[in-house]
């Protein structure tokens, strides 16, 4: 409970939330334009979030965080008009978890660089299997007629954002949190001092799972189809990287300002000349690795990062 | 059983695996001298093969011909690659795991903004060209002249690079810096300079081997990824660092995948090489022809 | 009863046996030397105990109670520390830090009662880091890092304590001053010492008793005076390069 004692009184934290709150308005006072663009931010928000939950406070960097989200929109969209809506979302959270749970014995024994491809060629595996699933059974793509409106997908979402953002900051403050920490610095170390370290990593993966599952639902029921291929596009975990890299992962504002910061560039090229974006996120996610690699937040708020490494 | 017998199907294996082959010795050189895991591999193959595209239909060369000139290309990225980014990592970076995990996403980082740089250039659809097209028939077999073409400079690429690492002085440094780097260095071999050399021959086999599978495949400025992963299964397999198990797994690769597309559907390819992927990395990180080489 | 059991444990490499048929027993409160030139089986004999590597064969008893293949992170929990003969610092942690994380999961049963920062300044003071507790870690000199390694062990509220070569490396001086430490905190908290030293003076003022290993095989048990006579160590050990 002292966790959440401090939870209360961080002002950065409580202003932070607010102003992710405060996203409900857009739709009223900017138009439906704007509304899916916070929606895309909340998105990225809470994709970025869980993923710092684990990889950057582990440093196992996965690659393959999008097959959660796949995995999520892919029960959503199975189960659409067969379930509800809020039994379907967070049962594309629990899936995701299980996934996650399921292959994080044999893949959290892979450690360094080998861990890293593994976590990308695993997500297009499941790529794979779902599409030939998919196929078999006539399916390659699914219309999802009759889903709710954006602005209610944009509160559901926000509600995400917010969980994320609690979540990895609870952890990141907890006797957990400290673990994951000495994990991340140095595991034969961590494991010396009596740090579990296999049930740690467990534990942080299938959580880091639970939300970006519940995302995929509400992106594919924003998009009203799903597409194999679309929704594990290897593109999405590489963006949550350098959105995650870019932000910095010692701060909460940093998967933030890591998102806010590519969707701007996104707004300016995506709709004109994609590449350019794409090439422009390269080259970023080069110089901060290089130059900055604690991220917008740790040059913004230098002390406030260090203390919460 | 006819079917898997025939020398038809033995000549396609004997083509696939002798390109696979070489797409992963080029990883092999890099991941055996330096550590680094270049998942930019595949797109330096799509690079060569766009090169040898644009020779081909601007002015006819063929990609036979200018093969040294698509080395060259590539061996020159490779080159502005290791000066402009991966020389301060391993001069100034600490401890290896960082270094590791940095290139890593720096590599992920060139591979994104080579592709779109391509696409941007000459749009993301799909090409192909026509050149040695014309049918041999030897022995029942039939073959097309640029796949006999394709088998021979495979095969020969690589054996010399194997006779070039076993007898000739910066070879045998290569070989030596890949099995023992501190051994290496306390025998006065310049380990940076070697470095370079092998990155620079990686990057420039890579850009052979995409020639020469433009030849026979489509080509398009996302087409490299398959082959990267590729090359990653071949050179796990193989033994990481170890070149002639590399040689052995790659053809062995193109082999398996040859007879599981035929007794099954071509839909199952990806499944087959994404899981043979994750499953050598879980199951046998060390390779099975080889003994693991990093320490 | 002995506090801890090795009863033929054996490991294997590949074809090399690094571990032959070692059993020993270290009983409450005693501390154990442990000698043997490089490549003896010192800090494998270490490894098996604190659970970082299982051993071929053999069993390992604390209390009586069996511990052989337990996880590194379990065995401290039971009360087994040890300290690594190449320092392994939490690099991105401060000092302070270091050591907070050992109280927070070792087997020191930590209650919010007691302000975790300072239960972590008191074993600093122990071992003489008081003054280095906001330094970070990856910046300490040789000799501070070793007291780290000993003050990151020690944190972790253990009953045996496996000491590492904790001395390789530093000056007489500083060797000196370890060596008062090390008896210091025996003293005060009733521990159990099992040390590998080459700094064979080291070994002799600590050590009631000491083993020597030889090529993976115990080849002699005694008192330190005992094991400077004996003619079978002075061949396997004094006559072996020392490196």
């Amino acid at each position: 409970m002292t966790a959440l004692n401090g939870i209360l009184k961080d002002r950065v934290l409580l202003i932070f939330l607010t102003s992710l709150v405060l996203t409900v308005f857009v739709p009223d006072l900017f138009g439906s334009y704007w509304a899916i663009v916070a929606l895309n931010l909340m998105m990225w928000v809470s994709l970025t979030q869980s993923w710092t939950l684990f990889s950057g406070m582990t440093g196992y960097i996965s690659l393959g965080h999008v097959v959660f989200y796949g995995i999520g929109a892919y029960v959503v969209a199975s189960t659409f008009k067969v379930l509800p809506l809020w039994v379907s979302i967070p049962l594309g959270g629990v899936v995701a978890g299980v996934l996650a749970l399921l292959v994080a014995i044999p893949v959290l024994r892979v450690r360094g660089p080998y861990f890293v491809i593994l976590t990308f060629g695993l997500a297009e595996l499941v790529k794979y299997i779902v599409l030939n699933v998919e196929t078999s059974i006539g399916k390659s793509s699914r219309l999802l007629f009759g889903a709710p409106t954006i602005e209610t997908l944009l509160y559901i979402m926000i509600g995400l954002a917010v969980i994320a953002t609690l979540m990895t900051k609870l952890v990141s403050q907890s006797r957990f949190g400290r673990g994951l920490s000495a994990i991340r610095d140095d595991e034969i170390t961590a494991e010396t001092v009596g740090v579990p370290v296999v049930k740690y990593k467990i534990t942080a993966f299938t959580l880091s799972a639970v939300i970006p599952g519940m995302v995929g639902g509400v992106i594919a029921l924003k998009s009203t189809y799903f597409e194999v291929l679309q929704v594990f596009n290897p593109v999405i975990s590489f963006t949550v990287v350098t959105m995650a890299i870019i932000g910095g992962s010692g701060d909460v504002r940093g998967p933030f300002m890591g998102a806010a910061f590519l969707l701007l560039l996104s707004e300016l090229f995506w709709a004109t000349i994609p590449q350019i974006y794409m090439i422009l996120v390269g080259l970023f996610l080069i110089v901060f690795v290089v130059f900055a690699p604690n991220g917008i937040a740790a040059i913004l708020w230098p002390a406030r990062s260090r203390d919460s490494q | 059983m006819d079917l898997l017998l025939s020398p038809q199907l033995l000549f396609s294996a004997l083509v696939l695996g002798s390109t696979y082959a070489l797409v992963a010795l080029g990883l092999n050189l890099v991941y055996g001298t330096m550590r680094l895991l270049n998942i930019a591999h595949g797109d330096l193959i799509m690079v060569g093969a766009y090169a040898a595209f644009w020779f081909f239909t601007l002015s006819g060369l063929s990609p036979i011909i200018g093969l040294p000139l698509i080395a060259l290309i590539c061996a020159g990225l490779g080159l502005i690659l290791y000066f402009a980014i991966f020389r301060h990592q391993l001069e100034n970076v600490h401890p290896v795991e960082r270094i590791e995990a940095n290139s890593l996403l720096l590599f992920f980082a060139v591979s994104v903004i080579v592709q779109n740089v391509v696409a941007l250039s000459f749009s993301g659809s799909p090409r192909a060209y026509r050149h040695l097209d014309e049918v041999y028939y030897l022995l029942g077999v039939s073959m097309t002249g640029n796949r006999i073409a394709a088998l021979v400079v495979a095969v020969t690429l690589l054996s010399a690079v194997v006779l070039f690492l076993n007898r000739s002085h910066y070879g045998l440094s290569i070989s030596a810096l890949i099995q023992n780097k501190t051994a290496a260095k306390i025998v006065g071999i310049n380990v940076s300079k070697i470095q370079i050399l092998s990155f620079t021959i990686g990057f420039a086999i890579a850009g052979v081997a995409g020639a020469l599978i433009s030849m026979t495949e489509q080509i398009s400025p996302f087409m490299g990824f398959p082959f990267t992963i590729v090359a990653f299964v071949v050179i796990i397999l193989g033994g990481l660092g170890n070149i002639k198990g590399g040689i052995a797994a790659g053809l062995l690769l193109g082999f398996v995948e040859i007879y599981v597309v035929v007794l099954t559907s071509a839909n199952f390819r990806s499944i087959l090489i994404y899981g043979l992927f994750v499953g050598v990395l879980l199951l046998r990180p060390q390779g099975l022809f080889g003994k693991t080489r990093a320490s | 009863m002995n506090l801890l059991e090795v009863e033929n444990i054996g490991k294997n490499f590949g074809g090399v046996r690094a571990l032959d048929e070692v059993s020993l027993m270290v009983d409450k409160a005693e501390t154990l030397g442990l000698m043997g030139a490089n490549g003896a089986g010192k800090t494998t004999l270490f490894s098996v105990i604190a659970g970082h590597l299982k051993p071929s064969n053999g069993i390992i008893r604390l209390k009586g109670k069996t511990i052989t293949g337990y996880r590194p992170d379990k065995v401290c929990r039971l009360g087994i520390a040890r300290t690594f003969q190449i320092v392994r610092p939490f690099i991105g942690m401060s000092v302070r830090e270091n050591v907070e994380v050992a109280i927070l999961f070792g087997n020191s049963g930590y209650d919010s009662a007691s302000s975790l920062g300072d239960r972590a300044m008191d074993i600093l003071d122990d071992v003489g880091l008081q003054g280095l507790s906001e330094t970070s870690a990856g910046k300490l000199t040789l000799s501070a890092r070793k007291c780290l390694e000993v003050a990151r062990a020690l944190a972790t509220g253990p009953e045996i304590l496996l000491l590492d070569e904790v001395m390789a490396g530093l000056t007489p001086r500083e060797v000196d001053d370890m060596i008062e430490i090390i008896q210091r905190i025996k003293l005060q908290r009733r521990l159990t010492i099992v040390i590998v030293e080459h700094v064979v003076k080291a070994l002799n003022q600590l050590s009631e008793r000491v083993v020597v290993l030889h090529h993976g095989k115990i080849i002699a048990t005694g008192s330190p005076p005992e094991i400077a006579q004996n003619i079978d160590v002075r061949e396997a050990y004094f006559g072996v390069s020392d490196t």
